[in-house]
């Protein structure tokens, strides 16, 4: 049976199945999201905290992701919440680590400008900071949003949903359509989801450069350069 | 819980001999991942133009699933060792290979151009200038590619490769957690170990010269 044909036979399951691959990534990824963003607004002025954290999390990337399963079925059992646990922790790292790059990545001088316009700290973060590392953290939902879908994949193996059991099925019964029936639409998810992330990061960046050069062109900016000069002048 | 430990250590023979068979199918890919990737990633820095297309396609190849992969190995290459070998060494290639690239442009023109002022020749100023200097992120893509080494060799137990996926994979099958663990956790710490080893190793060969700067922002 060729790969058309096994596609044509199989269109509605495959579908289904690659919709449940899709949604439990998404789910995975936007939970460690929900706690690595934060996590790393609150942290990254903190270096202690920041690299424990980050080790933690860059520990947790390193285990295998068929190990990690393994393991974390001894408390979650068989089926799709085990997944959905492990792709959390997974989306952890790649999360945290950009956000709080991201933030360091703002010149502070950008930060003292804000504050020194009178904005709270509070709205230093979110129409300064925010804006301005968003790219870097949007990279690094694309990153864990792309490892997800991979890592979905090895699901199968502890019971989960997912493209994977097409795969597997095919791997058992030795069948080249099968595995590709399985194996192409989880390879073009994770292809086409990072282009499209990659776009929108592309983008932007460059709004967020445009926005940076105005701020280089802004009156004030010229008189702090100059106060910063005279300071160097009354110490040289 | 309790009653798991038992089993993890009754397995033990089983697992070290699974380890050692992990450890020398990770170690024989990347030695050749290494041994391919490490010049031909410095060919690409002498050819920009192919070396785009090239750093391209080794970025499209991550991005596909690590079971989908090795799933397609078994119609091409058939079940075993060998398949597996093979197909781990392939993908081994990619991380080094880009960051290999990668770390060798990162040299500063002029770096280069002062090392060709003091007399150097092409080759010299690449053995003692610009490969010292790139050994950072060299080292950070071989580590990269261990890493994902170990989890892929945990997989390829189901192409034939042998390693602890076996107690994995078998443990899963027979709902025995303990053979399940005696596989995961050994893999686990395997993973980790490698990555604090190579890290540390990293620091080590970064050049005194640069450490503030490669280390990043420091404190």
């Amino acid at each position: 049976m060729g790969l058309l044909s096994f596609l044509g036979q199989n269109l509605g399951t495959i579908g289904a199945t690659a919709a449940i691959h899709a949604w439990l990534s998404v789910e995975g990824t936007l939970l460690g999201a929900v706690v690595a963003i934060p996590f790393g607004l609150w942290s990254y002025r903190l270096p202690g905290v920041r690299k424990v954290a980050a080790a933690i999390a860059e520990t947790i990337q390193t285990i295998p992701s068929l190990a990690l399963l393994a393991i974390l079925m001894i408390w979650f059992g068989m089926g799709d919440t085990t997944l959905v646990v492990a792709l959390f922790l997974y989306a952890l790292m790649p999360m945290l680590h950009n956000t709080v790059e991201g933030l360091l990545s703002v010149d502070p001088q950008y930060v003292d400008v804000a504050q020194g316009l009178g904005l709270s700290r509070a709205q230093v973060m979110w129409r300064v900071q925010v804006p301005l590392a968003a790219p870097i953290i949007l990279t690094g939902l694309r990153v864990a949003l792309v490892t997800s879908i991979g890592i979905a994949t090895v699901g199968v193996f502890i019971g989960a949903q997912g493209l994977g059991s097409i795969i597997y099925q095919g791997m058992q019964v030795q069948s080249a359509p099968q595995i590709l029936a399985g194996a192409l639409p989880a390879a073009l998810m994770a292809i086409v989801i990072d282009g499209i992330l990659g776009f929108f990061a592309g983008r932007l960046r460059r709004a967020s450069g445009r926005r940076q050069e105005a701020a280089m062109a802004s009156p004030l900016r010229g008189q702090r350069k100059e106060m910063v000069s005279l300071e160097e002048r009354i110490q040289g | 819980m309790n009653g798991i430990w038992p089993d993890i250590v009754a397995h033990l023979p089983l697992v070290w001999a699974d380890l050692l068979q992990h450890v020398e199918i990770v170690a024989i890919s990347v030695a050749f991942g290494c041994l391919v990737a490490v010049p031909v990633g410095i060919l690409l820095t002498r050819h920009t133009a192919v070396a785009e297309v090239v750093i391209t396609i080794t970025g499209l190849i991550q991005t596909v699933p690590s079971l989908a992969l090795l799933a397609l190995v078994l119609p091409i290459l058939g079940v075993g060792l060998v398949p597996s070998i093979t197909a781990l060494a392939l993908y081994a290639l990619l991380p080094i290979l880009r960051n290999t690239y990668v770390g060798v442009r990162g040299v500063p023109r002029e770096t280069v151009d002062c090392a060709r002022a003091m007399g150097m020749s092409g080759l010299q100023a690449l053995w003692r200038v610009e490969l010292p200097l790139a050994i950072p992120v060299i080292v950070a893509g071989v580590r990269l590619s261990t890493i994902y080494l170990i989890s892929w060799a945990v997989l390829a137990a189901l192409i034939g490769g042998g390693g602890l996926g076996v107690l994995i994979l078998e443990g899963l099958a027979t709902y025995d957690f303990g053979l399940v663990l005696a596989g995961a956790v050994p893999a686990a710490l395997l993973a980790i170990a490698a990555g604090f080893g190579l890290g540390w190793l990293q620091r080590a060969l970064t050049p005194k010269g640069i450490r503030s700067v490669a280390s990043g922002r420091g404190a």
